[in-house]
This record gives structure tokens, C-alpha cells and sequence, in this order.
């Protein structure tokens, strides 16, 4: 039976995730410990795996697109895999109350950040460790329009990056939200640079802590199998129905069971 | 698309097919556990350290084929973003890239340094 709901769990925890652009982590994290009961570490683990699975898959469609930024994406690899290293070494000293409270926290900035307006910010004058390794880029617009953009503030990013790292193996999220909001507020990266660049380095972002959990024995493949598999298998269709879907609305009711996952992680966290 | 984008994308569908294999081994792997074996969610409702060389070799004496494939099918999938960390700084040293090859191998060595961190000693 617990088998069945895991299963049913990480489709849906997949296919939510694709529709809002979201990871799975943040979704499944929540169920298995409200829900199912399940020690947070051993789903901080598993859920690291999904991302590691959805990632690499993607990475193909993110690269096609040519949003990708390459140059980018490596130079700030360094923070998150950094970060990571801190993250797991914390996590093994932390009381799993503390995770617990630090998820629901998460939760609720992540909820925030939902309802926030998505406009492009655009930097004048590339930083110069950017102009030292060539990395601005262009992409183009639907329409046509060819856009050259420049980035700002590298070392700044670098080390929210750092942060992002420290969150992922912490949490056993993508940090994507955090990823995302450090490209395009602080370095000025066009939106849609700044999410397939990110969605590009999750997968080495999680798979820094996953790896480390793995070899600890965390990853226990009665949950980490079904997880993946799950997730894997939502945001497939997640990403097949998402032009048929009303994003806008979802997103909106989204906003409000993340805020109530969020008080919950949190009342267990402070019992 | 530039030839570094055109040999990344290369790298990325043969991860998509690393991803689709691991998923078939994690699969079989866990619905045969499920048949010969039962759940065993009751034991994951308090966390017990075991390390995985420990793991392994319990489930190498208990000839519990089942748990061996869902654990090649979880090597595989992290093995994947370290080869394509690997494959990425070789394609930046090939087009002279020598900075940008260099913070791919710091990449590379962190993660190396990181998966370390899990071995108990």
C-alpha cells in the first residue's frame, strides 16, 4: 500500500514540479515525511536522486533551446559544488528538528518568490571576469529578436551560488528558485538565460551531496528507486500537458499549499 | 549553434540515455524487491546509519539480486553529471579554452572531494 502512495506521490510531486517550473524536491520532501512518516534524511536523500535523474535527462531539451549558457554554467558550478561540500558536513552535525524548520522557512520564501513579477533586468558594463572568460552571451527572442546581454556582479553570484549549494545538500532540493533569483537580480541575466542556465546545473549541484549521501548509506533504494522513477515519469507528462494546463491559476492555488506544507514543516519542526 | 554547444548536446542525449537505463535498472530493481522480498518501509521511519560498503556486502551474502540492480542502476545515475563535468572540461581543453578547462576540473575534484565525505573512516 505505502508502496502504491510512494509511487502515485512522485508522479504527481514530478508532473506539479514540470507544470511550475519548480523541482520535485520541494514537493516530495513534504509528502514523504508528512505523509508518509519517513526519517527526513533518508527523504532529503532520495530526493536529491530524483533531481540528479530529472536534471541529467533534461539537459538535452535545455541545451536545444539555446538559453543554455555553458560558459556560465561551469564558472558558477564551483559555488554550488563548494557549497554542497558544506551543506552535507552540516547536515551530518544538524538535528533533523532544525531541517525540518529550516524546509519550512524555504517553503515559505519559495512561495513568495512565486508571486513575485518576472521582468528582465539588464546589465550596462560586463563584469570583468565575465569579459575575461567570454561570458556573455545572446539568444533570440520568439519574434526574431536577436538579444545581447552582458553579466554583472560575478563574484556576488559566485558566492550566492555557494549559498545555493549549501541549501541543496541541506535540504535535498534543486535550489532552483535561489539559483534563478541570484542570475537575474544580482548578475542582470535575462530571465529565460537565467532558468535553463540554472536548470542545467542542478543535476551537478545535487549530485555533489547525493553522492556523499549515497556512500554514507543514506540513499535506500526501497524509497530513492520509486522516487525517481515517479518523478522521472510526472515531469515527462508534466511537460507534455503543460501548453493544455492553466499554469497561471495552478500556480496561484500552488502558492497557498506551499504556505500550509510550510506552517506544517514548521509545527513539526518546533514540537 | 557553436561546436562546443553541438558536442554538449551530444554529451546530454547520451546522459538522457544513462538516465533512461539507470531508471529500468532502479525499476526492476525495486518491483523484484517489492515481490521476493516485501516492503521494509516500517524500517525507514527512524534513521539507522548503515554504510553502504556495509550494505552491500549484507546484500551480496543474502544473494538479494533484487537490492544489487537498484543499486547499479543509483551508481550509474550519479555517475552521469561526474562524466559530463569530465567530458566538458576535455571539450574546453580541446578548444583552448585553458581557464575555463581548469574550473571544470576544479568542478570535477570537488565532487570527487564531496562523494569522499561519505565514507566514514
Amino acid at each position: 500500500m505505502y508502496s502504491i502512495l510512494l509511487i502515485i506521490s512522485s508522479i504527481f510531486a514530478g508532473f506539479l514540479g514540470s507544470l511550475l517550473g519548480l523541482g520535485g524536491g520541494i514537493i516530495i520532501v513534504p509528502v514523504l515525511t508528512l505523509a508518509l512518516g519517513i526519517d527526513i534524511r533518508y527523504a532529503i536523500a532520495a530526493s536529491l536522486i530524483s533531481i540528479v535523474a530529472t536534471s541529467s535527462g533534461a539537459a538535452a531539451s535545455f541545451l536545444k533551446d539555446h538559453l543554455t549558457n555553458l560558459r556560465l554554467a561551469v564558472l558558477l558550478e564551483v559555488g554550488t559544488v563548494c557549497g554542497a561540500i558544506v551543506g552535507f558536513l552540516l547536515a551530518k552535525s544538524i538535528n533533523s528538528q532544525y531541517l525540518f524548520i529550516l524546509f519550512g522557512v524555504f517553503l515559505l520564501f519559495s512561495a513568495l518568490m512565486m508571486l513575485r513579477k518576472k521582468e528582465d533586468h539588464r546589465a550596462d558594463i560586463d563584469h570583468p571576469w565575465s569579459a575575461k572568460l567570454k561570458l556573455a552571451g545572446k539568444y533570440s527572442e520568439k519574434n526574431g529578436d536577436l538579444i545581447h546581454y552582458k553579466i554583472a556582479n560575478v563574484p556576488v553570484g559566485l558566492f550566492l551560488m555557494f549559498l545555493a549549494g549549501i541549501l541543496s545538500a541541506l535540504l535535498g532540493i534543486g535550489s532552483g528558485i535561489f539559483k534563478v533569483m541570484a542570475m537575474d537580480g544580482v548578475m542582470k541575466i535575462p530571465m529565460k538565460v537565467s532558468s535553463a542556465t540554472s536548470n542545467f546545473m542542478i543535476g551537478v549541484t545535487a549530485t555533489a551531496s547525493a553522492g556523499a549521501y549515497f556512500l554514507r548509506g543514506d540513499i535506500r533504494p526501497e524509497i530513492a528507486c520509486p522516487v525517481s522513477v515517479g518523478i522521472i515519469v510526472g515531469s515527462w507528462i508534466g511537460a507534455r500537458m503543460m501548453p493544455k494546463m492553466p499554469a497561471a491559476t495552478i500556480r496561484k492555488i500552488f502558492v497557498i499549499v506551499l504556505t500550509v506544507v510550510s506552517v506544517q514543516m514548521l509545527m513539526k519542526g518546533f514540537k | 549553434m557553436d561546436e562546443l554547444e553541438s558536442l554538449e548536446l551530444r554529451i546530454s542525449k547520451f546522459l538522457r540515455a544513462g538516465v533512461l537505463a539507470a531508471g529500468l535498472l532502479m525499476l526492476i530493481g525495486w518491483i523484484s524487491h517489492l515481490i521476493f522480498k516485501g516492503s521494509s518501509f516500517e524500517l525507514l521511519k527512524t534513521y539507522n546509519a548503515v554504510s553502504i560498503d556495509e550494505t552491500l556486502r549484507m546484500a551480496i551474502a543474502d544473494n538479494s539480486w533484487s537490492e544489487l540492480i537498484a543499486y547499479l542502476g543509483l551508481i550509474i545515475l550519479i555517475a552521469l553529471p561526474i562524466t559530463r563535468v569530465f567530458l566538458t572540461a576535455f571539450l574546453f581543453l580541446k578548444q583552448k579554452e585553458y581557464v575555463l578547462a581548469g574550473i571544470a576540473s576544479f568542478v570535477l575534484i570537488a565532487l570527487i572531494i564531496s562523494f569522499s565525505l561519505g565514507i566514514e573512516l
